[in-house]
């Protein structure tokens, strides 16, 4: 008896590691800034190629286009700012020259995570933002 | 036998509520969490897009949570179902840890933001889960009263 409610206590007691785990784990997180101000930042970049099938139709190449587009999150991950999509801004680039359709789409991401201490009535809160900026270009052409 | 049906019931409403709870996580949250990190999760439910009011928030930060803490208290219970005082201890310390977490978010050194509804939320399931543990005992006596 005494075995089987130690065996209880030890269950109980990793059963709410567990969920503390599980609460501290599902918290956003960013990477953190090496820097020991307040206020800093840290950019991580990658990029990406696509190649887009052209249809089997004879076209022009119009010549690059490039675009950049920029988006924003709040601490919680939300949305706040966007200044749109890189394919549709690129396809209104290659309008801009004439053009109908974009092939080999390269993106850059760069997103940066800042750290920020703003004011409360309880002293001062870190919150950490984050800024995605999408730097893309295309290859603009036009079906004959 | 009887009471060994409600013990397991404990323990489906445990597990149903993780899970339910890992589901939200899994589908609503886009932003990189800690766990995405150390199991390397590829968490990209991003065309799931929500409208920014009230109850897509509540259901995207606080609703998971207070599940995950429901199904915390539910599995104390199936724990100690046959010495539920020793149980109550227990539930005091985990709601206790669980709010202690949340309030430690205020300090600059622990992951996460605090949220004043993850207290509600997770106060409001301790209460529910108190309401279900106090009434459905309450209304087997009523039943049994009935039947003697």
């Amino acid at each position: 008896m005494g075995k089987n409610r130690l065996a209880l206590h030890i269950a109980a007691v990793l059963a709410i590691m567990f969920f503390a785990f599980l609460a501290i784990g599902s918290a956003a997180s960013t990477p953190s800034a090496s820097s020991s101000a307040s206020d800093s930042s840290q950019t991580i970049s990658k990029g990406n190629v696509y190649q887009l099938e052209p249809d089997h139709k004879p076209f022009d190449a119009l010549g690059l286009i490039w675009v950049t587009s920029v988006k924003k999150f709040d601490e919680k991950g939300m949305e706040t700012y966007s200044e749109g999509g890189v394919v549709t801004l690129l396809l209104k680039e290659a309008q801009k020259l004439g053009g109908n359709d974009i092939l080999n789409l390269r993106v850059d991401e760069n997103i940066t995570y800042t750290k920020k201490d703003i004011k409360t009535d309880n002293g001062f809160r870190t919150v950490t933002t984050k800024t995605i900026t999408y730097t893309a270009n295309a290859l603009a052409i036009k079906y004959k | 036998m009887m009471f060994y049906k409600h013990r397991l019931i404990c323990l489906l409403y445990s597990v149903v509520a993780l899970f339910t709870g890992g589901v939200c996580y899994y589908i609503f949250r886009d932003f990189n969490m800690i766990f995405s990190q150390i199991f390397k999760l590829k968490i990209s439910f991003a065309h799931i897009r929500l409208s920014d009011n009230f109850i897509t928030y509540f259901l995207k930060y606080n609703l998971c949570d207070g599940l995950w803490m429901l199904s915390g208290i539910f599995f104390l219970r199936f724990l100690w179902f046959y010495n539920p005082e020793i149980g109550n201890y227990y539930v005091i310390i985990f709601v206790g840890t669980a709010l202690l977490l949340e309030f430690l978010q205020l300090t600059n050194y622990f992951p996460g933001t605090f949220d004043i509804f993850d207290i509600f939320t997770l106060a409001l399931c301790a209460l529910l889960e108190h309401c279900i543990n106090y009434f459905f005992p309450f209304i087997r006596r009523q039943k049994w009263v009935k039947i003697g």
